[in-house]
């Protein structure tokens, strides 16, 4: 039987072109068949249904292939494993984070003629403290390292001044600490696991979660989180002092960092913005949790052959080849500890966080005679934050979780180029603050770098929220995060200096002339709103020059504008009234209806959209 | 001397060309070919009226929604107004066809309405009726 060449369009994607190839191939092959293409026809019916089916396949077709690449996907699920895959940890939220200074009163006590504080009397306050607002916001803040106010060194300084005299002798001193704390509150949940099962899940479904805190079995062996379960060894950090540190001399390392093999581990992940998955691995129970220093025999262990060793890729925290992923947890409850909390409102005001949860609160030594005194001295531990907490914002949105996955996934962990520390720099964890706009350039050349020299110093100028979703210069408690942050990940001979970017407000003016049968009001009102969506901030990066031409354009799409006569940016400068002191050239920066940024890195803020653009209806 | 030549659609003069098929779909064979346009029109007619609106993918104006009538309290008028709602819709919806006559018998006890269209294919002068029931 000879082959029939058919005539077959493969390009066909939606309903009407189906519909169409259809009846032009049933014309051509099938003319005696059928002959009634009409609407009311039967066989055009069928034919309307294939094509339905081919438009839903292909509609399928195309919504695979664009899930399946970063570049393309949008469906959040989607975004959050494909950002797992490049390496990136998308957020949901991000805490705001600001210094809590802690007082506590103490008596005073002679010795040896000397009249000192009677430290029996201080107090121990834990780490995971809460400390809430007294505004009546529903915000709470944790600190993250406990305080000793018994204790006192360069690094945990504790202030003493006299708060109270009788005659010309002290009889009462004021203690302060100082403590970082984070917008977060502390969750418990707790999973039952009976049977061992490979690589078992569960899910801790919650708004707002900013990770886990700690994770104890029933029988109180911590489980570690690790970034992936093929990843067995830990960076764990212990207090060097002098039972840790045989060669301890000063204190200007608070801790030592070692490597820790843990069996006991697991991998955290956002399935989506509510749901964190926990996996657990498939290893054998009779596998131990050892300390390890790396040396020649464990590098590579678990390699085939030793020349393998020449040609394997090594991670520094994962440089042993083993394929247990852990032990999974059987006949036991885990007790799992996380934190939620962040977003824009978090951002609260100084002077705000004043009330303490003393249920742990404990003095430093028990028992104390003296109980009336004891009771005073406990009431009077008080607390205060004398900057605004900044930092706290909602989690990624799908173009931000875009951005950094592709930014962390072409840095690999090391920050070499320009672009590597501004992902380096947007992507910390958002239990450090976070930073909402980041810029690098190399620093000018100047005195500083001698001749010859390569300018190897970078500038990193940063800017973050606050609680308005306003810009704002990060907090020094942000910038020394930063600093530590990006410490891990530098080159060794890169020096890095966290600067502020400057912040131009600028208010918008445009005229327009208005389409006859159009509310003037209305357009107008219309025309506000599209600059304001242009300007909003998010959509902004530092050093970004406004292109007066896209507004023009922007204005002349809105409904109702006939023509667009005039578009004008202008300065507004001013802390007096709420905007920033930065003032700026406008006009002399305008240069073929483009208005560049400044030299020195800045950004231009719509600050109060509602006021601060303005339109006018002319006459043609 | 002068003959009278029939009018014939092109198609009806192949003897062994097929129209389409015929509706309702039954029968031996799945697909009862038509040889006629007539026949063709008729069985369109009958996909037409038996069809709702909103039934037809990607076209939702198509079909003379006669099914919704069943639940209609029915009188005098309202017959007057579904039959020059239906002589409408057909007359638009088929431009070679002429309603002549439309009758609408209810018997609400079996919860069913009869349908009969005498109608004219105006092209070929051919007189032909078909007859639905909604139940």
């Amino acid at each position: 039987m000879a082959d029939i060449k058919r005539n077959i369009k493969y390009l066909n994607k939606d309903f009407n072109s189906f519909k169409k190839s259809l009846i032009e191939y049933t014309k051509s092959y099938f003319p005696d068949t059928f002959n009634d293409f009409s609407e009311n026809s039967t066989g055009v019916l069928f034919m309307e249904m294939t094509s339905y089916v081919g438009d839903v396949l292909s509609f399928y077709l195309d919504n695979q292939i664009q899930e399946t690449f970063i570049q393309s996907a949008r469906q959040v699920e989607n975004l959050y494993s494909l950002s797992y895959m490049l390496g990136y940890t998308p957020k949901t939220t991000s805490a705001a984070t600001t210094n809590i200074d802690f007082f506590q009163q103490i008596p005073a006590k002679t010795v040896n003629g000397d009249i000192v504080p009677d430290f029996n009397y201080s107090l121990k306050i834990p780490e995971n403290t809460p400390i809430s607002s007294d505004n009546g916001e529903d915000t709470n803040f944790i600190i993250e390292d406990p305080i000793d106010f018994s204790f006192s060194s360069s690094f945990d300084p504790t202030e003493i001044t006299v708060y109270q005299i009788q005659g010309d002798e002290p009889t009462f001193f004021l203690l302060k600490k100082t403590r970082k704390a984070i917008s977060a509150t502390i969750e418990t949940t707790s999973f039952n696991f009976t049977t061992p099962k490979k690589f078992d899940t569960r899910i801790i479904n919650d708004n707002n979660i900013i990770g886990i805190l700690d994770v104890f079995d029933t029988d109180g062996n911590e489980w570690y989180e690790v970034p992936n379960l093929a990843q067995d060894t830990i960076f764990d950090t212990i207090k060097n002092d002098n039972v840790n540190n045989p060669n301890y001399t000063d204190n200007d390392a608070p801790e030592l960092l070692k490597l820790k093999k843990v069996q006991t581990r697991f991998a955290s992940r956002f399935i989506n913005r509510t749901n964190l998955e926990l996996q657990f691995g498939a290893g054998s129970p009779g596998l131990n949790t050892e300390e390890i220093v790396p040396n020649p025999d464990n590098v590579g262990l678990g390699l085939p052959f030793e020349k393998n060793k020449l040609t394997t890729a090594f991670s520094p925290v994962n440089f042993m080849f083993t394929d247990t992923y852990g032990l999974p947890p059987s006949d036991t409850i885990l007790n799992i500890r996380y934190l939620k909390g962040g977003g824009l409102g978090s951002n609260i005001e100084a002077n705000a966080l004043t009330i303490i949860n003393t249920d742990n609160v404990t003095f430093v030594k028990p028992n104390l005679a003296n109980t009336t005194l004891a009771n005073t001295i406990f009431n009077s531990l008080a607390a205060n934050n004398p900057e605004a907490a900044s930092g706290g914002k909602s989690g990624d949105s799908i173009e931000e979780i875009r951005k950094n996955a592709l930014g962390s996934f072409q840095n690999q962990l090391r920050t070499v180029t320009k672009k590597d520390y501004l992902i380096r720099a947007l992507s910390m964890p958002s239990n450090l603050g976070v930073i909402s706009k980041a810029y690098t350039t190399p620093t000018k050349v100047g005195d500083s770098i001698r001749p010859g020299e390569l300018p190897t110093i970078l500038d990193l100028f940063v800017l973050s929220y606050n609680n308005n979703k306003n810009l704002t210069v990060a907090s020094p408690t942000i910038k020394r995060n930063l600093q530590t942050y990006l410490s891990e990940y530098r080159m060794i001979n890169d020096s890095i200096k966290i600067k502020d970017a400057f912040i131009v407000n600028i208010g918008v003016e445009f005229k327009i002339v208005v389409l006859p049968n159009y509310n003037n009001n209305e357009v107008i009102s219309r025309a506000i709103d599209g600059i304001a969506i242009y300007f909003n901030i998010d959509n902004w990066q530092i050093n970004e020059p406004i292109i007066l031409k896209d507004l023009f354009i922007l204005l002349d799409k809105i409904e109702g504008v006939q023509t667009v006569k005039d578009v004008k940016i202008s300065n507004i400068v001013g802390e007096n009234i709420g905007y920033s002191n930065t003032a700026y050239d406008i006009e002399g920066a305008t240069i073929d209806n483009v208005v560049y940024p400044s030299i020195d890195p800045m950004i231009f803020e719509v600050k109060n959209p509602s006021q601060d653009i303005k339109g006018r209806v002319v006459p043609l | 001397m002068a003959k009278i030549i029939p009018k014939k659609f092109p198609d009806d003069l192949e003897e062994r060309q097929t129209i389409g098929f015929d509706f309702p779909i039954n029968g031996n064979a799945v697909f009862n070919p038509t040889f006629q346009t007539k026949d063709q029109i008729k069985a369109n007619l009958i996909n037409y009226l038996l069809t709702n609106t909103n039934e037809r993918v990607f076209n939702p104006n198509f079909g003379a929604n006669l099914r919704n009538i069943l639940f209609e309290s029915v009188g005098d008028s309202s017959i007057e107004e579904l039959q020059d709602r239906v002589t409408t819709q057909v007359n638009s919806r088929f431009p070679e066809v002429q309603v002549q006559d439309l009758q609408i018998d209810t018997s609400p006890d079996e919860n069913s309405i009869y349908l009969k269209i005498k109608y004219i294919i105006s092209i070929l002068d051919i007189e032909d009726d078909v007859n639905i029931i909604i139940q």
